[in-house]
C-alpha cells in the first residue's frame, strides 16, 4: 500500500515543483522530446538538432559517398548532377539562362527557398523576357573552399557551363576549417566529420567495427526506448514522464560520444595520411587566418576560370547568427542556435577577416557582395539553428544581393 | 470391533543423510551420468567409424578458430603498391589520389612555394606516363636551358613532379587548383597530356565508368570498403560479432572443455555454422558495396556509349580542363604549356584481345589534334610531342627535344 501513496506523492509533488519553477509540465513536450531524440537517432551519423521527422527516402539521398574530385558527394547529389548533365543541351528553338548556385547547406537551402524571390527580381530585366531560367543547384552539406572551385573546376570538365555562377559561402569555411585543425586535419581538406567516415581503409578495420557495433547498440537501445515509451504513453505521468527522457537523452548522449570515438578512430591508423592532408606551413598556424585564405585563393581561382568562359562569377559572404552584431538575436534563435565552440571561434575570428579579404578581392574587380550584415536591424526570427535560415531569411538575402546581381547582368 | 486408528510417520532423515543426499548424492549421480553420456558418445563414435579424440579435436578447434579469426574487413589499398611504399597511392579529396611520394611532394612544394625569400625557378610538371618520363629524362636539360629565358636568367630551378602513370585530366586541373589555393604559385607548369585522357578515358568508358572519372584500375581499390551506409555497417558489424564468438569459443576449447566430446562437437558445429553465416554476410556487404560503386561511387555520371561518342567525350575532357589550366596558369602568371604526348591506338585493351573498344586505329589522335588546335585561338602554348618523336630513337633523345621546343616556344610568347 505504501508504494502506490509514495508514488502518487512523488507525482504531484513533481508537478507542484515544476508549476512552481515556472516551467510546468507538458505531456506533448515530454512525447515530442521522446519522437525527436529517436527520429535524430535513425541514421549511423547523428542528425544534428532538427525537429524535422525521418524520412527513409531522403535520408538515402543523403547518404554521403565518395568523390574523386570533392572528397565527397551525397546521392541525391550525384543523382541531381546526372539529371542536369543530360538537360544541359537547349530543345530546338528553347533559349534558355543557367545560373549555377555553389556553396554548402546553406546555398543548397537558398536554391529552393530564395531562388524564387532572385528569379523575380532578375524578370524585370528585359533580356530574360521569354527566356527560360535553369537554376543548378551545387550546393551540398558541409561544402566549403577549395571544394567548391575543384567542383567547377569539374563540371566544366564535364561541359556544364552556365552564364552565370553564384557563390554563396563563408561559414563553413570557418568553422569547419577551424573545426578540422582542432581535429588534426588541414583546413584545406573536407570538413573531417563529413570526410573521415568514407575513408575506405578506415570504416572497415576491426577495432573501428567495434565502435561502430557499440553504437549501433546505443542507437537500437534508444529505439526501442523511446519506442516502448511513446506506445504506453508515458508522457501521461510527470515522475516517468521526465525519467524517460532524462534516459532518452542520456542514450542519446552515449551515441553522440560513440561517434566521436568512432570518428577518431578513423583518424588514426593506415587512413591518417590521407584524412589530414599537407602538413600545415608556419604561416598556417593560425588555421583561421589560412582558411580565410584559402577562401579568397580559391574564389580568385573560380573568377579566373569563369572569365576565360565569358561566365559572370558573382559571389556573396552569407550572414550568419553568431557573427557579433550581424543581427539581433531572437529568443528563438537563442534557443535554437546551439553551436560548437571552434564553430563559434572560426565565425567570431573569421567573419572580420573575410570582409576585409571580401573588399580586397572586390577591390580587384571581384563581383563581391558582403552580406554579413543585412540582417543587423532585423529582428523578426530568421534562422532556425546556428546557420541555416528559414524561407523568410533566404527571400531578404535574394533581395540583398539580387539588386546588385541585375546590375552586374546588365552590364554585360 | 473396531480397530484403533494408528498413524504411519516416518523418522525425518538424519542430517548427516541430508548431507550426504544433497552435496555428494546428486552431485556424484549427475556427475556419472555426463560421464555415462560422454562415454556413451565417445563409444558411438566409435561404432560409426569417426572415433574422438581430444588432440585431434583440439586442433580443428584451433585451426578452424584460426581461419576465421584472421580473417581482415579491410581490403589492399593499391593493386601491387605495398603498404607504406613511395609508389602506395592513397585517396585525396580533391585529386582523387596521389602516391605517397607526390603527398610529400606536395607538402615540401606548398612550403618552397609559400617562401618569399626563395628565388628558385618552381617548375610543375604535371601529367600522366608521358610525362613521368619526360620529368625523369629532362631534368638536365630544363636545369640547363630555362635560365636562359629572358626574367628567368641565373635562376636555380626547382622541380615538382606530380606526374604519375595513371594521371589523367581533370587531375592536373584540380592538383594546380589545389596548389594555388594553398598560396603555391609556381613559374611554369609543363602538362604531358592526352594518352591517358584518351585510352584511359576510352577504357573506363568501356567498363561502365565516366571518362572524367579517375583510372578504373586506380580508383576501385580506393573507394571500396567505403559503404558506410547503416545497413552495411549493420552487416559488418554482424560479421565482427560472429568473429568474436568463434574467437570465444575457441578460448572455451583452450580452458579444457575440449575434453568433453559432446562439446567439442557442437563447438566444432558451431563455428562451422557461424564461418558460413558470416562469409554470406559478407558477400552481402561486398556486394552491396560494389553495387552502391557501380551506380554511383565508381562510375561518376552515365559514360557515352558508342566508340565514337567515347573518344569524342575523353577528347572533350582532356580539352575543356586543359584550356582551365591554360585559363588558371594566365591569371596567377604562370607560365603553362602543355605537350601532346605520342601514343599508339587502339590501347593495350584491345590488343591484349580481351575486348575489342570498336576505335579505329588513330581515330582517336585526329580527335585529340582537333580540340588542341582549339588551345591555339586561347592563346595557349601546345606542342604535338609526336611530330617531334617521328625523329627520336630513345625517351632522353624526345625529352631533350620537347624541352628544347618548350624553350622555343616560350622564348617567342
Amino acid at each position: 500500500m505504501i508504494w502506490p501513496i509514495a508514488l502518487l506523492l512523488g507525482e504531484f509533488g513533481l508537478r507542484g515543483a515544476l508549476a512552481a519553477s515556472g516551467s510546468g509540465y507538458s505531456a506533448e513536450d515530454v512525447r515530442a522530446t521522446l519522437t525527436r531524440l529517436r527520429e535524430q537517432n535513425r541514421e549511423f551519423v547523428p542528425r544534428p538538432n532538427s525537429d524535422l521527422p525521418w524520412n527513409p527516402a531522403e535520408s538515402e539521398r543523403a547518404e554521403r559517398v565518395v568523390q574523386p574530385y570533392l572528397g565527397y558527394d551525397i546521392v541525391g547529389g550525384l543523382q541531381l548532377l546526372e539529371d542536369q548533365i543530360r538537360s544541359f543541351k537547349d530543345a530546338p528553338g528553347q533559349r534558355s539562362f543557367r545560373i549555377a548556385i555553389f556553396g554548402g547547406s546553406v546555398a543548397q537551402i537558398f536554391a529552393d527557398e530564395g531562388v524564387p524571390r532572385l528569379e523575380q527580381l532578375l524578370r524585370e530585366l528585359p533580356r530574360f523576357h521569354g527566356v527560360q531560367i535553369h537554376w543548378l543547384s551545387f550546393g551540398r552539406g558541409g561544402f566549403r573552399q577549395p571544394q567548391l572551385q575543384a567542383f567547377l573546376a569539374y563540371l566544366f570538365a564535364l561541359g556544364v557551363a552556365p552564364d552565370v555562377v553564384i557563390n554563396l559561402d563563408g561559414f563553413n569555411e570557418v568553422a569547419l576549417g577551424k573545426q578540422n585543425a582542432s581535429l588534426g586535419s588541414h583546413p584545406s581538406f573536407p570538413s573531417v566529420p563529413h570526410w573521415a567516415q568514407l575513408l575506405a581503409r578506415g570504416a572497415d578495420r576491426p577495432q573501428v567495427i567495434a565502435l561502430a557495433a557499440s553504437i549501433r547498440d546505443d542507437q537500437t537501445a534508444l529505439d526501442e526506448f523511446a519506442a516502448w515509451a511513446l506506445d504506453r504513453g508515458v508522457e501521461r505521468s510527470a515522475l516517468v514522464g521526465t525519467l524517460a527522457v532524462r534516459r532518452a537523452n542520456s542514450l542519446r548522449a552515449r551515441c553522440l560520444a560513440g561517434f566521436d570515438r568512432y570518428t577518431e578512430a578513423l583518424r588514426s591508423g593506415q587512413a591518417r595520411r590521407a584524412l589530414i592532408g599537407p602538413a600545415l606551413p608556419a604561416d598556417f598556424e593560425d588555421p583561421i587566418g589560412a582558411s580565410v585564405a584559402i577562401w579568397a585563393a580559391a574564389s580568385r581561382n573560380m573568377r579566373a576560370l569563369c572569365e576565360a568562359r565569358n561566365i559572370l562569377y558573382f559571389h556573396v559572404l552569407q550572414p550568419t547568427l553568431h557573427d557579433p552584431g550581424a543581427k539581433p538575436i531572437h529568443a528563438d534563435e537563442e534557443r535554437d542556435g546551439a553551436i560548437d565552440a571552434d564553430w563559434l571561434a572560426g565565425v567570431r575570428a573569421g567573419y572580420p577577416l573575410m570582409r576585409e579579404a571580401g573588399a580586397k578581392l572586390a577591390a580587384d574587380g571581384e563581383t563581391f557582395f558582403d552580406a554579413s550584415r543585412i540582417f543587423e536591424h532585423v529582428t523578426e526570427p530568421l534562422y532556425y539553428d546556428n546557420c541555416h535560415l528559414n524561407e523568410r531569411g533566404n527571400q531578404l538575402l535574394a533581395e540583398a544581393f539580387g539588386a546588385q546581381l541585375v546590375e552586374a547582368l546588365d552590364r554585360r | 470391533m473396531s480397530t484403533p486408528p494408528t498413524s504411519t510417520t516416518t523418522a525425518p532423515p538424519s542430517a548427516g543423510r541430508r548431507f550426504f543426499e544433497r552435496w555428494l548424492f546428486w552431485p556424484l549421480s549427475l556427475l556419472l551420468l555426463a560421464l555415462a553420456v560422454e562415454l556413451g558418445h565417445r563409444a558411438q563414435r566409435i561404432v560409426t567409424g569417426r572415433p574422438y579424440l581430444d588432440a585431434r579435436a583440439a586442433e580443428r578447434v584451433a585451426k578452424l578458430a584460426e581461419e576465421n579469426v584472421k580473417i581482415e574487413f579491410a581490403r589492399p589499398s593499391t593493386k601491387g603498391a605495398p603498404p607504406g611504399s613511395d609508389s602506395e597511392l592513397l585517396p585525396h579529396p580533391y585529386a582523387a589520389f596521389l602516391s605517397r611520394a607526390h603527398v610529400r611532394t606536395l607538402e615540401q612544394a606548398v612550403a618552397a612555394m609559400r617562401d618569399a625569400t626563395r628565388t628558385e625557378l618552381d617548375v610543375v610538371i604535371v601529367g600522366g606516363v608521358g610525362a613521368q618520363m619526360f620529368a625523369g629524362a629532362s631534368r638536365e636539360r630544363l636545369i640547363e636551358t630555362l635560365p636562359t629565358l629572358p626574367g628567368w636568367q641565373g635562376r636555380k630551378v626547382a622541380f615538382w613532379s606530380f606526374a604519375d602513370t595513371y594521371v589523367k585530366e581533370p587531375q592536373q586541373l584540380e592538383l594546380v587548383l589545389y596548389l594555388t589555393a594553398l598560396g603555391a604559385v609556381p613559374d611554369l607548369v609543363i602538362d604531358v597530356s592526352g594518352r591517358n585522357e584518351l585510352l584511359v578515358g576510352s577504357a573506363n568508358a568501356l567498363a561502365d565508368m565516366h571518362p572524367a572519372y579517375p583510372a578504373r584500375a586506380q580508383w576501385q581499390p580506393l573507394v571500396f570498403g567505403g559503404a558506410t551506409d547503416r545497413a552495411s555497417l549493420d552487416l559488418l558489424v554482424t560479421a565482427w560479432r560472429n568473429q568474436r564468438e568463434i574467437a570465444a569459443v575457441a578460448a572455451r576449447a583452450k580452458a579444457g572443455w575440449i575434453h568433453c566430446s559432446l562439446w567439442a562437437g557442437d563447438a566444432i558445429d558451431r563455428i562451422e555454422h557461424l564461418a558460413l553465416e558470416r562469409s554470406l554476410v559478407l558477400t552481402s556487404y561486398q556486394r552491396r558495396s560494389e553495387a552502391a560503386q557501380r551506380e554511383l561511387v565508381l562510375r561518376g555520371p552515365s559514360p557515352p556509349i558508342t566508340p565514337s561518342q567515347r573518344i569524342a567525350t575523353s577528347a572533350n575532357i582532356w580539352f575543356q580542363s586543359t584550356r582551365d589550366l591554360a585559363a588558371l596558369c594566365s591569371a596567377h602568371g604562370i607560365r603553362f604549356v602543355v605537350a601532346l604526348e605520342p601514343f599508339e591506338e587502339p590501347h593495350h585493351a584491345a590488343k591484349k584481345g580481351s575486348e575489342s573498344n570498336g576505335e579505329k586505329p588513330g581515330s582517336g589522335r585526329k580527335v585529340l589534334m582537333q580540340a588542341a588546335k582549339r588551345l591555339t585561338e586561347l592563346d595557349a602554348i601546345w606542342i604535338d610531342a609526336a611530330e617531334l618523336a617521328e625523329e627520336k630513337q630513345t625517351p632522353r633523345e624526345l625529352a631533350a627535344a620537347l624541352v628544347d621546343e618548350i624553350v622555343r616556344r616560350l622564348a617567342a610568347n
